[in-house]
């Protein structure tokens, strides 16, 4: 996957240069367009906007919306909060994390999955609460969960 | 780790709700507030695993009290009294004390098999990764049947004995 | 005349301008709140929480550093409530710094120890966690960085920022926030200048000069004030010693030195450096004592007939003065040359004198900056901060470089010439002053000069004439000054010929030179030639460096090495460097500024030897002490007059041509070679010199 930046955002951006007040939004861009921050596109922003690579560097790496690294094609979100505690996500994470052998904020070689822990998703009566994508699972045991993650993917291969 | 089981405890629930203020709204950019909630943390764990000393329960609610001033915002003032409101349970200190009264911790839970109920079929001792159910499958024609016994100083809480066993034979003795 | 607001602080009244901050009303009254993040000079971020005050009606603690008095405050710095959250924060802080006082090069000058001290803090409250995976050192060059003490306070985000070229910040976020470079990559490799000004603000042991390790402690040290010689700016320097010997430099009170001050202090101890007279014996330089070398030196010169002198740059006043005054004297000999090299004191002596010569203090409060001449920030990193400080106050800055360059991605205007048409160019914006009637008729010396103006040629530069109009509409008005790292005869005095079209005369050009005292060749008399000289005495120079080796049947070299000139030599005498010598040097508007001897020599003061030359002569200089020579510095000075006579504007440049693009006409300093710093100091320069060294 290419991180480099395509001429059409480049061009979008232009009329921001010297403009340091931009730096989230042109961020932004950068990750909707590329997927995600390489450190080509922080000297680039950094560049445009006259903002020193520090400080562009310290914003993307403060914010949880910002990710560094290529994000798989899909996202499995995991809930953190108590009722799900409860209700064994703990087992569900240390499955997820065996069968696909990333922990949360990792993404698998292949770029097929990346694995998140957040906090509560307000699903709590579903609890132990998994997202894979846009979709809600819940009620879950661990052999449940990694069915479902391994269908994904093989509904991808099936597709593609 | 804990339990499988729907249960939870009050310092387990503290634990928790700081991981998740670790994780997502404390910012990091003050002194006070980001060393407070990791040291809470540790504090937390160490009580969750049977480890805890009551030098931990003052540390714990000094924070509670002084991090209110400390912090710089109102995300860390509303961790430490959420923290302070907690530690008013008295599950504290009985944790310090070695006791996890609702069998969240497993590092504090104890399981024993109750003799008259015990059906010496040897699922728990199947189940259980640490050895520490004793006793022998029951031999219809054998007079001297036993029921199984589970060592407290091997147990380690995990609760699989349980779940395993079909005669709903096995409590929880913490 | 700014609002005043009376408070009271622990009881006592305090009156000071609106605007003040309460941890400043308190210092000026002798109250010391206790801060860890805040610093004099920096923004605040009041991020420590340790300067939290009480104020009476306010439910909440206050942040003193960055809330602002108000009438009637009533301020407790010390209550219970406050010395208790004080306790807390360095209770935690000390559960996350994991050092050990008893060995950290901070003792004694910490700001976390004196306030665990002055509180009684327990360091142990809150155990200590300190990941293995934090850094004890990243390796960098001339200074380590101890992550596992760094406190995140802050200050050296907010340093690098102002001084230098901001290349530190918070990165991550919650628990996992660390102090460092984009990606942590090393500093030498982020843009890192190596100033030195993070260190300064470090409150506790983190930052630490590599050299100083291991040579004493804090409490140990003698400090001495001199400035650094390196360049012409003259920043203060003060220079720490142990034992005897240089630990450390630092900046004095004006807050800044470029890594040249900071870590170009090593060739000074250089086992290179001359220490003992040297005589020719046939082919070789063999040792000798003071008294043969001198007897020896003053026999050769006597005898060669003609006696030419040369000085460089990189010596005080007082040394400049004994030896014009040694060459008349002794030697009969009014032929002294001043190498400073590229160094025009033509475009001086037409332009008011010293008095028009410019400081840093005048860059900062002008409001109109003009930048000629290439890499002026990269080698003049004070000049740099001076101009980036006066755009940010809103001084309008017209950079003249055919290059981009930093200071042209601030510059309101970016003038690119052809290469070697700077000279050019101020020509053509001198005559689009005089032809947009922008020139000030009335100051002194233009009316006569304006009808020659205004028969001049445009010569061509490269720049359109738009550009060229827009120039000088801009440097027209205002308190305006000319920097300059573009040293040539032609730029220099066309600088000064547009400071004279627009009224300006004091402290209004500021030529920048790699050397400790650019200026001092005003104290000799005319020129020198050298030519058919037999005769040579040069005195902490190197012509043959400079390419232009000295053709002499008997040479004397005094220097602080055993330069190629020097090699030539029939007789060879260490030099005092200028770090070693008190005296003085030629500042902004022509004003004597001491300098101390702040680093140990075990050689004479360079006067007296010139002066014990002489008596080896038989003929006696007028000094009996350093303050007589200095005496008769300040008369030469004060002498130098201005003729004002308006500078020649005329062409291209007199009879010269265009000269091929240089940074430098200069050779390279003699003690660079031995230093771990290169010429220019900038980063790259650094890590080849750690490669050398460690090589």
């Amino acid at each position: 996957m290419s991180d480099l930046l395509p001429i059409e955002l480049r061009e979008e951006c232009a009329p921001l240069a010297g403009h340091p007040e931009h730096l989230i939004h042109v961020l932004r861009r950068v990750q909707e367009t590329v997927g995600f921050i390489s450190p080509d596109s922080e000297a680039f922003v950094s560049d445009l906007l006259g903002v020193t690579l520090s400080r562009v560097h310290g914003v993307v790496t403060f914010y949880h919306l910002f990710y560094t690294e290529p994000r798989g094609r899909h996202t499995v979100r995991l809930c953190r909060g108590t009722a799900c505690h409860v209700g064994g996500a703990g087992g569900i994470q240390s499955a997820l994390e065996e069968h696909l052998g990333i922990k949360p904020g990792e993404t698998t070689e292949d770029l097929a999955v990346t694995l998140e822990t957040v906090a509560c998703l307000g699903a709590c009566a579903l609890a132990p609460v998994m997202v894979v994508d846009e979709g809600y699972h819940g009620k879950l045991t661990a052999a449940e969960a990694v069915a479902i993650v391994d269908r994904t993917l093989s509904g991808e291969a099936e597709a593609g | 780790m804990s339990t499988a089981t729907e249960v939870i405890c009050a310092p387990q629930q503290a634990l928790e709700a700081l991981r998740a203020f670790a994780a997502d709204g404390m910012c990091g950019r003050c002194i006070p507030c980001p060393i407070a909630t990791r040291q809470s943390i540790a504090m937390l764990e160490r009580i969750t695993s049977g480890e805890g000393e009551a030098v931990d329960l003052d540390r714990l609610t000094r924070v509670s009290t002084e991090l209110i001033d400390a912090a710089r915002c109102p995300k860390g003032e509303e961790a430490a009294k959420k923290l302070g409101e907690a530690l008013a349970s008295p599950e504290f200190a009985r944790h310090v004390e070695g006791i996890c009264g609702s069998g969240a911790c497993a590092a504090l839970t104890r399981y024993r098999v109750i003799p008259e109920r015990c059906t010496m079929c040897g699922a728990c001792q199947e189940a259980c990764p640490r050895d520490a159910i004793e006793g022998d499958p029951f031999i219809a024609w054998r007079g001297d049947n036993k029921p199984y016994v589970i060592r407290l100083e091997k147990c380690d809480g995990c609760a699989k004995c349980v779940a395993a066993c079909p005669a709903d034979a096995i409590e929880r003795v913490t | 005349m700014a609002k005043e607001i009376t408070l009271h602080i622990d009881g006592q009244p305090v009156t000071v301008p609106e605007g003040t901050k309460i941890l400043q009303a308190a210092e000026s009254i002798g109250i010391e709140i206790p801060r860890l993040c805040y610093f004099e000079g920096l923004p605040a971020s009041g991020s420590c929480r340790l300067c939290l005050v009480e104020i009476e009606g306010q439910s909440r603690l206050a942040v003193s550093c960055t809330q602002r008095v108000k009438e009637g405050m009533a301020v407790l710095t010390a209550s219970d409530r406050v010395l208790r959250s004080r306790r807390f924060i360095l209770e935690l802080i000390w559960s996350t710094h994991d050092g050990d006082c008893t060995t950290c090069e901070k003792a004694g000058a910490c700001d976390l120890q004196r306030y665990t001290y002055d509180l009684d803090v327990d360091k142990e409250k809150y155990g200590l966690y300190a990941p293995d995976e934090i850094p004890s050192d990243l390796g960098d060059p001339l200074l380590e960085r101890n992550l596992r003490l760094c406190i995140l306070c802050g200050r050296c985000i907010r340093a690098c920022r102002e001084k230098s070229q901001g290349i530190l910040d918070f990165m991550e976020r919650g628990m996992s926030t660390i102090v460092t470079t984009s990606l942590n990559r090393p500093l030498a490799e982020s843009g890192c200048d190596f100033c030195g000004s993070c260190i300064e603000v470090c409150p506790v042991g983190c930052l630490v000069e590599r050299d100083r390790k291991l040579r004493g402690r804090e409490w140990e040290f003698e400090s001495v004030e001199t400035l650094c010689g390196h360049c012409n700016l003259g920043c203060t320097q003060v220079i720490d010693l142990a034992h005897g010997e240089i630990v450390r430099t630092r900046p004095g009170a004006d807050g800044y030195l470029c890594v040249r001050g900071k870590f170009g202090w090593d060739y000074l101890s250089s086992d290179d450096r001359l220490t003992a007279p040297l005589v020719r014996n046939g082919d070789s330089l063999q040792e000798t004592t003071w008294a043969e070398a001198l007897a020896r030196a003053a026999e050769g010169l006597a005898g060669a007939g003609s006696v030419a002198g040369l000085v460089g740059p990189n010596v005080t006043n007082e040394t400049v003065k004994a030896f014009g005054e040694l060459l008349a004297t002794s030697f009969g000999s009014q032929d002294v040359g001043f190498t400073g090299g590229g160094v025009p004191f033509g475009a001086l002596s037409t332009f008011g004198g010293l008095k028009a010569l410019a400081g840093v203090g005048d860059v900062e409060k002008a409001k109109k900056i003009l930048a000629i001449g290439p890499s002026l920030a990269e080698g003049f990193p004070r000049a740099r901060l001076a101009i980036k400080r006066a755009v940010d106050a809103g001084a309008k800055l017209i950079v003249v470089d055919p290059n981009e360059s930093e200071l042209a991605a601030i510059a309101t205007l970016h003038l690119k010439p052809k290469a070697g048409a700077e000279a050019a160019l101020l020509t053509a914006i001198g005559k689009a002053l005089v032809d947009g009637d922008l020139h000030n008729a009335e100051a002194e010396g233009v009316a006569e000069a304006i009808p020659a103006i205004r028969e001049l040629g445009v010569p061509d530069a490269g720049v359109s004439p738009e550009a060229i109009a827009e120039a000088a509409k801009l440097f027209a008005k205002g308190k305006g000054v000319v920097v300059s790292s573009a040293l040539t005869c032609d730029v220099l005095s066309r600088s000064a010929g547009l400071l004279m079209l627009t009224g300006r005369k004091k402290g209004a050009l500021l030529p920048l030179h790699p050397s400790a005292n650019p200026w001092a060749g005003v104290l000799l008399s005319a020129g020198a030639s050298g030519d058919g000289a037999k005769g040579i005495y040069a005195l902490g120079t190197d012509p043959v460096a400079a390419g232009e080796p000295p053709n002499a049947d008997f040479l004397v070299v005094q220097d602080l090495f055993l330069t190629k000139t020097a090699e030539m030599a029939d007789v060879v005498l260490p030099l005092r460097a200028f770090a070693e010598e008190e005296g003085t040097v030629v500042g902004a508007g022509g004003k004597l500024i001491a300098v101390n001897a702040a680093a140990p020599s075990d050689l004479p003061a360079n006067w007296q030897i010139l002066a014990d030359l002489a008596d080896a002569a038989g003929k006696p200089l007028p000094y009996k002490s350093i303050r007589d020579v200095r005496a008769a510095a300040k008369e030469t000075i004060s002498a130098v007059k201005g003729s004002l006579a308006f500078p020649s504007m005329n062409g291209a440049g007199d009879s010269e041509e265009l000269r091929p693009y240089e940074r430098f006409e200069l050779p390279e300093p003699s003690w660079v070679a031995r230093s771990q710093i290169r010429r220019g100091g900038s980063a790259a320069g650094v890590s080849e010199a750690k490669e050398e060294v460690a090589a």
